[in-house]
């Protein structure tokens, strides 16, 4: 149940917009393509109550992803770990993915561009093909100067469906470990495409 | 490269299974990923072709693709070691009827774009030889990443790429940076990685 999440400062982005894909309360959509997606919240088994879904719609016009994303101040978080956790199935979907993440500051340079603190999307492990309910966690530090925390879930790649329910954020202790990605390369890598 | 006649036999095997491979199925370069809105449109990847020292990578747009649409390789490295530095990017490309090939460079702090050269006003159109091509930018001092590659823009033939090198240069040589104000994300904005390395890059 997506009011059962433990949400001190609401920043409602969703406007009318929102509501009329089928989002639930409190939720926007993210991703360049979310027309390719539809999304919305049923009944369906193993959920409590209802769970939201977002389904891939079969003309697919582009390559983006489509999720549920939504934002909240960080202030009740600073020098926190949190954890953002789902449960999750999945029918068929090309990529599902559990995310979040912690922004700081605007920079003085660029004006319009906050710094990332702190971002995963299990972009290097997503929940491919027929899944059933499984939790699934995002930990990330909060550090002081963080600003705005997002987290959501999508689906990228135009295929199937993703479902989530349960989501929850919370503190936890430092003795959880923070979700990363694979390291970026320090250095270019097979620049004469020989490999 | 020094190639022998062996290295060559091998080369020209090569290019009859990979261009078997390439009509089957595109595949990245190892530690290349990039993409398209319309991915479908194009073919890509890396096998050997008259001019290039071994291998060279391509990209080549279908005969139907989508003229505003384009398709982008793209690598990206940590700018940690070149913060501070000015990065030049050079390599040789070679195009096929071409809409518009290019090199490109973007330098970001986060999800946002700090500098930028996408070689808009040097690119190579309709056919041409290899030809040298360069991008220089400056590495500020709180980038986090650095992106390079070449694309084919504007969806018609195709467009091939080699010998791409990253290197410091003084201060006296000057950028090509194009920046004005907030760009578009190329590097990523909306495409992965395919090689699923760094996950999505519009949200990192």
């Amino acid at each position: 149940m997506m009011r059962r999440l433990a949400i001190a400062a609401l920043l409602v982005l969703a406007g009318p917009a929102a509501a009329d894909v089928g989002l639930p309360r409190g939720w926007n959509f993210s991703g360049i393509s979310w027309q390719d997606y539809e999304f919305g919240t049923d009944s369906v088994a193993g959920a409590s109550s209802k769970a939201a879904y977002i389904k891939a719609r079969p003309e697919i016009r582009t390559d983006g992803f489509g999720g549920m994303i939504q934002c909240i101040k960080a202030e009740n978080y600073l020098g926190k770990r949190l954890r953002f956790s789902a449960r999750m199935r999945s029918v068929a979907a090309s990529s599902g993915q559990l995310w979040m993440r912690v922004d700081g500051p605007r920079t003085e340079q660029g004006g319009a561009a906050p710094v990332t603190l702190g971002f995963y999307n299990m972009g290097d492990n997503p929940i491919r093909g027929n899944t059933d309910w499984k939790r699934y966690d995002v930990v990330l530090d909060a550090p002081d100067n963080s600003v705005t925390i997002c987290y959501g879930f999508f689906l990228a790649g135009g295929k199937g469906e993703v479902w989530a329910d349960n989501l929850n954020l919370e503190a936890v202790g430092k003795d959880v470990p923070v979700s990363r990605s694979m390291v970026m390369p320090k250095g270019p890598v097979n620049l004469g495409f020989d490999r | 490269m020094k190639i022998s006649g062996k290295t060559v036999m091998g080369a020209m095997l090569l290019t009859l299974l990979s261009a078997g491979a390439a009509a089957a199925a595109s595949q990245f370069p190892p530690g290349w990923g990039g993409g398209s809105h319309w991915p479908k449109d194009y073919d890509f990847g890396a096998v050997p072709v008259e001019g290039a020292h071994d291998k060279a990578a391509y990209i080549r747009a279908h005969a139907n693709a989508a003229h505003n649409g384009y398709f982008i390789m793209t690598q990206c490295i940590d700018a940690e070691s070149s913060r501070g530095q000015r990065l030049r990017l050079s390599g040789r490309l070679r195009t096929v009827s071409a809409s518009a090939g290019q090199l490109w460079m973007q330098v970001y702090r986060g999800r946002f774009a700090l500098t930028s050269d996408m070689m808009y006003d040097r690119q190579l159109k309709g056919s041409s030889d290899w030809q040298r091509r360069e991008i220089v930018l400056n590495v500020p001092a709180d980038s986090t990443r650095v992106c390079y590659g070449f694309l084919l823009n504007g969806g018609e033939g195709e467009v091939w790429a080699d010998d791409l090198v990253i290197e410091k240069v003084g201060f006296t040589v000057p950028t090509t940076t194009t920046f004005i104000g907030p760009v578009i994300n190329w590097g990523g904005g909306l495409y992965s990685l395919s090689h699923g390395g760094l996950g999505r890059m519009d949200d990192r």
